[in-house]
């Protein structure tokens, strides 16, 4: 690790590197899960990000110093399987038509069919950095530049749960109903986050997500069982 | 039915804990109340567990029912509590019988008050907390604020450990409001990427709460701090009391409901025993940021846990616990102890 810094009194910062990179991320998931198996009594939150870890610890329990000899006493553990066996997780999405609205006027402007575009989005395997913004909403990477797009100028004021949108050189599905300027293309049917649900998160940091484009009969199908699609383990 | 009804829910009332923790990494901002020294003391003066859920007033307005005998209690800003036709001071717990009507008619200092009532809420957690997640739509009673016409049963007090302490005022240098004006801070993580200007205009300068103010953050006016060349950071995490710079140089400091991540590079940290003034600021309100360093901070949390049980401990000794409980109504609060378990208990009579 780079460098270990207070944030304030309750919280410090883990930093491993200064540029999105599965390499630096793989450090950052390496140490989160170490952490997280430890079950510090301490330890009140703990957040990965693309290349910092930010713990928020109790200052009633621990001092700085000790949190931070702890943390950086977990980094010589020996590499745990956990990395090796990342999950494989399927969005299966409805691409274009009222469900992705934005998805014609991105083909022209990127000089690409509608087909194409579905083929470039559902090709590749995306590393999900972290998760942020709003509950389960992923911060992917791994999009292919050919279909890089700007924010739309005027955001929208409600976009429909489970839309999947292209914002810059970022893709990211919208987990539950908010506001937002990323151009939509598609939307899948299963549900991303649901606080009821025992563990109401479908996406976790470290997963790899993919795509798979599917027809109006499956959405409507999958909508109704509403069922998470795990693959590998 | 033993609980309350709400006869008007006032600007933003909401069910709040000391905010549902462990799930940031997943994007779910721990909420809670925005003065967790306020809400733990509340919970403290009706002997409930520090992380018991209570309601986060916002503004003069909200007024309830009692539909059972309760022990109450309100703490954080003066919000103009009235039990009928009685003012009520902060900071200090009360009897309610079955009818009375308790309000808060009036701003007279601060934005938010806290009420506990002993057991507190029959709500279930969600994600290990009872504090209601606003954009999320989850959590606290329905996932929204209290409006007219609700009803929220109360639970039963299942704590031990903590006796009540009734009609007893906590101390003004125990609310954590004292040199209300200035919010002491821990400078970094990125104070390195401001220029020597700016750091040096962030602490000189008087700030004002702008507008834009609620329990996602609070964005000052003022002058703007010279934000350098790159204003952008990769996203990171978030603490309650983070307090960003974007590009156009004017601070934002953090909230409760805050998202998780962000991407603006932070200045500083407020101090977690400065919350609570942020909390009760609003529009206006002149903000300046002193240093402070990571080791007073830790002595002074500290402290002010001593002080507290250093405050109950002496009001037990001044007086005999019968003859506090409850005093002048007929109604009395033991603590009892049966095969080494203490027990809170109640007793009417009749």
């Amino acid at each position: 690790m780079e460098s270990i810094q207070p944030l304030g009194d309750q919280g410090l910062l883990i930093t491993f590197g200064n540029r999105i990179d599965p390499e630096i991320h793989k450090k950052v998931r390496r140490l989160y899960e170490a952490i997280k198996k430890e079950q510090f009594s301490w330890l009140m939150d703990v957040v990965p990000a693309y290349t910092t870890i930010m713990i928020n610890y109790n200052p009633l329990q621990v001092s700085y110093e000790e949190v931070r000899e702890t943390i950086k006493g977990l980094k010589t553990h020996p590499r745990g399987k956990d990395l090796k066996h990342r999950k494989r997780k399927v969005i299966p999405t409805l691409y274009g038509g009222e469900t992705g609205p934005d998805l014609e006027e991105l083909a022209k402007l990127k000089d690409l069919s509608i087909d194409e575009v579905i083929e470039i989005h559902s090709r590749p395997e995306y590393l999900v950095y972290m998760l942020g913004f709003t509950p389960g909403f992923p911060y992917l990477g791994g999009m292919d530049e050919r279909i890089a797009a700007p924010r739309l100028k005027n955001p929208r004021k409600k976009i429909p749960k489970g839309s999947v949108g292209i914002a810059g050189s970022q893709t990211g599905i919208y987990p539950m109903e908010s506001p937002g300027g990323w151009r939509l293309i598609g939307r899948t049917p299963i549900p991303l986050f649901d606080p009821e649900r025992e563990d109401p998160f479908y996406i976790k940091p470290g997963d790899i997500l993919v795509f798979k484009p599917i027809d109006e009969k499956t959405f409507n199908q999958l909508e109704k069982e509403s069922r998470w699609h795990h693959e590998g383990d | 039915m033993k609980g309350i009804k709400i006869l008007n829910g006032g600007m933003l009332t909401t069910v709040q804990d000391l905010g549902r923790l462990g799930y940031s990494a997943y994007g779910v901002s721990p909420g809670g109340a925005m003065d967790s020294w306020a809400m733990k003391i509340a919970n403290r003066l009706v002997g409930n567990d520090d992380g018991q859920g209570g309601l986060e007033i916002t503004s003069a307005g909200f007024k309830i029912q009692w539909r059972t005998d309760a022990l109450f209690s309100i703490t954080g800003g003066d919000l103009g509590a009235f039990l009928n036709d009685q003012p009520l001071r902060p900071w200090c717990a009360y009897p309610a019988k079955e009818g009375d009507i308790l309000g808060f008619n009036k701003g007279h200092w601060g934005l938010r008050a806290y009420l506990a009532i002993e057991g507190g809420f029959e709500l279930p957690k969600v994600m290990g907390s009872q504090s209601t997640d606003l954009k999320g739509k989850f959590g606290g009673f329905f996932g929204r604020k209290l409006l007219k016409g609700d009803e929220l049963f109360i639970g039963i007090n299942t704590t031990t450990d903590v006796s009540p302490v009734i009609e007893k005022e906590v101390p003004d240098n125990m609310r954590g409001y004292d040199d209300f004006d200035v919010l002491r801070v821990i400078p970094g993580p990125h104070e390195d990427r401001f220029t020597e200007g700016g750091i040096k205009e962030f602490f000189r300068e008087t700030f004002h709460v702008g507008q834009a103010f609620d329990r996602m953050g609070y964005r000052l006016e003022g002058k703007k701090i010279d934000p350098g060349d790159e204003a952008d950071i990769l996203s990171d995490g978030m603490m309650f009391g983070a307090v960003q710079v974007p590009g156009d140089g004017i601070p934002i400091i953090m909230g409760a409901d805050r998202q998780t991540t962000g991407g603006y590079r932070k200045i500083a940290h407020v101090f977690s025993m400065d919350l609570g003034k942020l909390a009760q600021k609003t529009w206006k309100d002149p903000v300046s940021f002193k240093e402070i360093s990571l080791d007073q901070a830790h002595r002074e949390l500290k402290e002010r846990e001593r002080s507290w049980e250093k405050w109950v401990t002496g009001l037990k000794e001044a007086i005999p616990a019968q003859s506090n409980r409850g005093q002048g109504k007929n109604k009395r609060y033991f603590q009892v102890t049966v095969n080494g378990k203490r027990y809170n208990v109640k007793v009417e009579e009749s």
